[in-house]
């Protein structure tokens, strides 16, 4: 069958779109990493986007963190009190939330306030050319707004995460505390007995790559919005589903290596 | 005017998939000149302009500026020269998260020969005034007017002592006085601080204000080149109409 020349000719620019994408995508990112340690280091900025970023972020997260803690408990209390494994709860919580839910959660709602925030200020920078101002007068825009935002969003997330573990520990015992007579000290020496070092760092790592990748991303489509208004509103989008969507793939890759490494 | 050649381009061309924006466009640009680039929308003069500073690539043609080919320069290499040449947007593109004294600070600061900051301070002070604005350095660009705007963003980039500005239709949007104020503005700052210029502009007053040499764009390549009494004058009566409005005027 003789494909038509229309047919030839998408097919052939969603290629040169793609392939033109690949190529800004590494250029940006190359251009990050040479920036990342170029001078001028902008540690003001830095620390003032991680307090601004985290800032944002802690009524959302905590309120969220406790529900969570508060939910998952309620919810699993009748299965192990049929198994009368009810003492057990602590460490199934405390495991759970620091392995796997607080990250998880954290980095979602971060994507979603901050990563679609940052999508949308920088978008709306590159419309209105204040981008390309800096880039005229030499100053390295992506040393001065990716660099410095994705750093705080690295750093913030993992403070987050550490936030988040502790409000769910504490919705837990509220929880907890209504269904069985238990001290706040007893249920805390439960939870913590129950951590080790593989259960901490490699969460907390995994934390830092969320925020990496929360940082990149939206960086990355506010730095390259298509022109308009329309352009803001679809980087913050986009900012927000990528960016969900490496959370999980990350999620993925980061259980295979910490259960290759530790395991 | 001088005889140095500042900036040259040479059969540069543009394209953006099939539409072709620069067929072919040659031009000069000789120190302390100040030349006018007029239009109609659409025929590649904002393109132009960017090609100069490398925020657009030329699909081909010689692009030479303060004496380099930046065509075969990397980022790094290439602020070196935008660092020597100021760009005024049309909208000003004044950084709205920071006031106006932050927004004058900002280049300096990052410059790799980075002034003092009692220099700093006393640059930003006295460019400042020479727009007459130094009342607005504690403001933040959205309580600022469009002429008011324009000014500051004029004065960001004289802040870095440029030798060469190019102005991306600096009295787009504005009323007649403020344009006026602009148009003089910018012939105040040319003799203060001997800079060689590319005007982008729709405004024939602005042309007859403020430049010695005019160049007029169309269908991707230069149609005339002359001084404002030439072209203005010409017996080319398409010529002759991008300046109607001030031969009605008159």
């Amino acid at each position: 069958m003789k494909v038509p020349f229309s047919v030839k000719k998408i097919i052939y620019v969603h290629l040169v779109e793609f392939f033109d994408k690949v190529g800004q995508i590494v250029h940006f990112s190359g251009r990050f990493f040479k920036d990342l340690f170029t001078p001028p280091f902008e540690w003001q900025e830095i620390l003032n986007q991680t307090f601004t970023l985290g800032y944002k972020s802690f009524p959302l997260i905590g309120v969220t963190a406790f529900i969570v803690g508060t939910v998952f408990t309620m919810q699993s209390y009748p299965t192990m009190a049929s198994l009368g494994a009810t003492s057990w709860i602590p460490t199934m919580i405390s495991i759970s939330i620091v392995r796997e839910i607080g990250p998880l959660i954290t980095a979602l709602i971060f994507a979603g306030k901050v990563g679609s925030g940052i999508g949308a200020e920088l978008g709306s920078m590159k419309v209105t050319e204040q981008i390309d101002a800096m880039k005229v007068s030499g100053t390295k825009p992506i040393n001065y707004l990716v660099v410095t935002r994705v750093i705080a969003t690295s750093l913030a997330v993992p403070l987050l995460v550490i936030y988040t573990d502790l409000i769910s520990f504490m919705g837990s015992y509220f929880a907890l505390s209504r269904e069985k007579d238990i001290t706040l000290s007893l249920y805390l020496n439960q939870v913590l007995n129950s951590l080790d070092f593989q259960d901490v760092i490699p969460s907390i790592f995994k934390s830092f790559v969320f925020g990496f990748a929360i940082g990149m991303v939206s960086c990355y489509q506010g730095f390259y919005a298509d022109k308009g208004t329309k352009g803001v509103g679809k980087a913050a989008n986009t900012s927000v589903v990528i960016s969900s969507f490496l959370i999980f793939l990350i999620d993925l890759i980061m259980v295979q290596i910490v259960n290759f490494l530790f395991n | 005017m001088k005889d140095n050649i500042v900036v040259e381009a040479e059969n540069i061309k543009k394209s953006f998939g099939d539409n072709v924006v620069i067929k072919d466009i040659s031009f000069n640009l000789k120190e302390l000149e100040h030349l006018a680039v007029m239009g109609r929308s659409g025929s590649g003069k904002s393109v132009l302009i960017k090609s100069l500073v490398g925020l657009i690539v030329p699909d081909s043609g010689k692009l030479n500026v303060l004496g380099e080919n930046i065509l075969d320069m990397d980022d790094d290499d290439i602020d070196v020269i935008r660092r020597q040449v100021g760009y005024l947007f049309q909208g000003g593109a004044l950084y709205d998260s920071m006031t106006v004294e932050r927004n004058m600070k900002f280049p300096l600061r990052r410059h790799p020969d980075k002034p003092s900051e009692s220099e700093i301070k006393d640059l930003v002070d006295e460019t400042l005034e020479n727009v007459g604005l130094l009342e607005t350095k504690k403001k933040y660009p959205s309580e600022l007017s469009g002429g008011m705007k324009k000014r500051i963003a004029l004065a960001r980039t004289l802040i870095m002592r440029p030798k060469i500005m190019l102005y991306d239709e600096p009295t787009t949007g504005l009323d007649m006085i403020t344009s006026a104020e602009i148009s003089e503005l910018i012939l105040k700052m040319r003799e203060e601080y001997d800079i060689s210029s590319i005007i982008i502009t729709h405004d024939v007053s602005c042309v007859e204000l403020t430049s010695d040499r005019v160049i007029i764009l169309g269908e991707g390549t230069s149609l005339a080149e002359g001084t404002f009494e030439e072209l203005s004058n010409s017996e080319d009566k398409d010529i002759r109409s991008y300046f109607t409005m001030i031969h009605k005027k008159k």
